[in-house]
């Protein structure tokens, strides 16, 4: 054991190496993130703890299947580099470590986590555990929703933090989007379906040869669908969303597809619920040209909604996510990406980049992976909710105070029952809803005026898409507001039925006017 | 929680009671620009092969 006060020379010198000196690690851009984000501006760090050797299961499963069979003797045993935002001397830590953890919880508040650094050449940084920046689920705030709590077993103490395992890619076993699948894992996998493996096995998940034909190992990177096959071998499935933005430049010649923006807030709000983080693959600057990368994200921060004054596009709360928060395996955990106009995003990569002006980043696909029991994808409950929208725009006929705002969100349906118990709504009709029996997710769709939501409609997410998918229609309006919205669906159904899109829209109308 | 109240929502004098449309042209214009955004999303849902291919390894 080996305490040092912590500076941006000692963090450097903890994670040196055998095989890495420490102007390698200086050189690295994973430093130059440990050293923000561990620094007086992130999580304030004051002193490092280093325990040596250490036995990393993660690192293990790795070195089995391939540094072993190496000729060089790489080590099996790693160390763990321990931060903390207090001080305390070595004595003082060793009566802290011999005493029950509970009677000396405001030490163990200050404990940051810990990096492993591996002892093979330069890729040193392994498995990673690191508080986040404070955050909750309110508007203006981080809101991680990817995170997990860890527990943390330090000489004999167990320590419980919040956040997700993160590390850098090794470049043989894995390549970013191996890495990506590993993060996500490590907060899926809490949940009993889904199991946790090591990078080395998703990626022997990914298939038997490379995407190009050649040997699997040294990695060379996955395709899509290679990084699907890998989610699939896990026990979840993914949804891979498309690019909508045609990127153009001046003269108007396509530069390619990508992802809006718009279309990318959408997807991390609708899915964030559910708490399994979401891939991006990004097209990043690197030298020269563009490279395909993946990150892991676990969070976003989304502002309070501001009235605006009704308007005929579609408004969506998921707007309203200023910037979001990814594991990055060539920087560090949860890295800020902002958003910048209707295509562009701005990753370290970006404001890293050497060339002038700077170039963006770019979305080029989303990979959403979700639990097998969920059938029904967002954009089948947009299909619906822009004929909602239409039908109510013409109701209200431009007589309210604010534009009508959407957000659709899946969630499971023991937190929505959880929401009903906390709504405005009378006792009877709490007790109809709480007593119903649901399917497990719930595709919930809510709309608002300014800050008040009048209407809810929740969709059943384990059926199939041209069933009669709806399941319930809460209405927050005055009464009266309520009868002459139900009189105007039945006085319009020829008109309005033109704006249902799906295979059971029928079915679907007659439910609304139904339920109101 | 406090109920709704139309004031919160409605602008001032306004009063809003069910009618009969009549399919007037801002009336098609409104279905015609929902089908096709409503066409746009589905399309979201076509898969591109080719894209499926493309090797993400940095």
């Amino acid at each position: 054991m080996q305490i040092i006060p912590y500076s941006e020379k000692t963090l450097a010198e903890s994670l040196v190496n055998s095989y890495t000196p420490e102007e390698v690690i200086t050189s690295k851009t994973h430093y130059r993130y440990l050293k923000d984000y561990l620094g007086a501006g992130g999580l304030n760090a004051h002193t490092i703890v280093i325990e040596e050797p250490y036995l990393s299961k993660d690192f293990i499963h790795d070195y089995a299947s391939y540094y072993a069979l190496c000729f060089e003797q790489y080590p099996k045993f790693c160390k763990r580099v321990h931060f903390f935002s207090n001080t305390f001397t070595e004595d003082e830590f060793k009566r802290i470590i011999l005493s029950p953890v509970s009677e000396n919880d405001d030490f163990w508040k200050e404990y940051l986590g810990f990096v492993v650094v591996k002892p093979i050449p330069v890729t040193v940084i392994g498995y990673t555990v690191l508080k986040t920046y404070p955050h909750s689920q309110q508007f203006n705030e981080r809101n991680f929703w990817g995170i997990r709590n860890y527990k943390i077993h330090f000489y004999g103490n167990e320590v419980t933090i919040a956040s997700l395992a993160f590390q850098e890619q090794d470049s043989v076993l894995a390549a970013c989007a191996t890495t990506a699948i590993w993060s996500m894992l490590n907060k899926a996998s809490v949940d009993f379906h889904t199991i946790l493996k090591s990078p080395s096995e998703i990626t022997n998940d990914a298939g038997n040869v490379s995407h190009d034909g050649s040997r699997l190992f040294p990695n060379k990177g996955l395709n899509l669908l290679q990084i699907c096959q890998a989610i699939l071998n896990s026990g979840l499935v993914s949804e891979v969303k498309q690019p909508d933005y045609l990127l153009k430049d001046a003269g108007g010649k396509e530069l390619g597809k990508y992802v809006s923006t718009r279309y990318l807030k959408k997807i991390l709000n609708a899915y964030s619920p559910i708490g399994i983080p979401i891939i991006i693959v990004v097209a990043v600057p690197n030298e020269n040209q563009y490279g395909l990368h993946a990150i892991t994200v676990s969070g976003f921060k989304m502002n309070a909604p501001v009235s605006i004054s009704p308007r005929s596009d579609t408004t969506w709360l998921s707007d309203n996510i200023e910037k979001f928060y990814a594991h990055d395996d060539q920087w560090g955990p949860f890295a800020r990406v902002n958003f910048n106009g209707e295509v562009e995003l701005e990753t370290d990569w970006t404001v890293f980049d050497t060339q002038t002006p700077k170039r963006a980043t770019y979305a080029t696909n989303i990979v959403v992976p979700v639990y097998p029991k969920i059938r029904i994808s967002y954009e089948d409950i947009e299909v619906i909710v822009l004929g909602l929208d239409a039908i109510l725009t013409l109701f209200f006929d431009g007589k309210i105070v604010a534009d009508l705002i959407w957000d659709i969100k899946i969630d499971y349906s023991e937190n929505y029952k959880s929401y009903i118990k906390g709504s405005t709504l009378d006792d009877p009709e709490k007790i109809s809803l709480l007593t119903k029996s649901q399917p497990k997710y719930l595709w919930i769709a809510s709309c608002y005026i300014g800050e008040h939501k009048i209407l809810e409609f929740t969709f059943d997410a384990t059926d199939v898409r041209s069933g009669m998918i709806g399941k319930d229609l809460i209405c927050y309006l005055p009464a009266n507001l309520k009868n002459e919205l139900k009189q105007q669906l039945v006085l319009n159904q020829t008109i309005h039925q033109q704006l249902f899109k799906h295979r059971a829209s029928i079915k679907y109308y007659q439910f609304l006017i139904d339920n109101l | 929680m406090a109920k709704l109240q139309e004031s919160q929502i409605l602008v001032k004098d306004a009063k809003l009671t069910a009618v009969r449309l009549v399919e007037t042209a801002e009336i098609r214009k409104l279905i015609e620009e929902t089908r096709q955004k409503q066409e746009e999303i589905l399309k979201l849902k076509e898969v591109d092969q080719e894209r499926l291919r493309m090797v993400v390894q940095l």
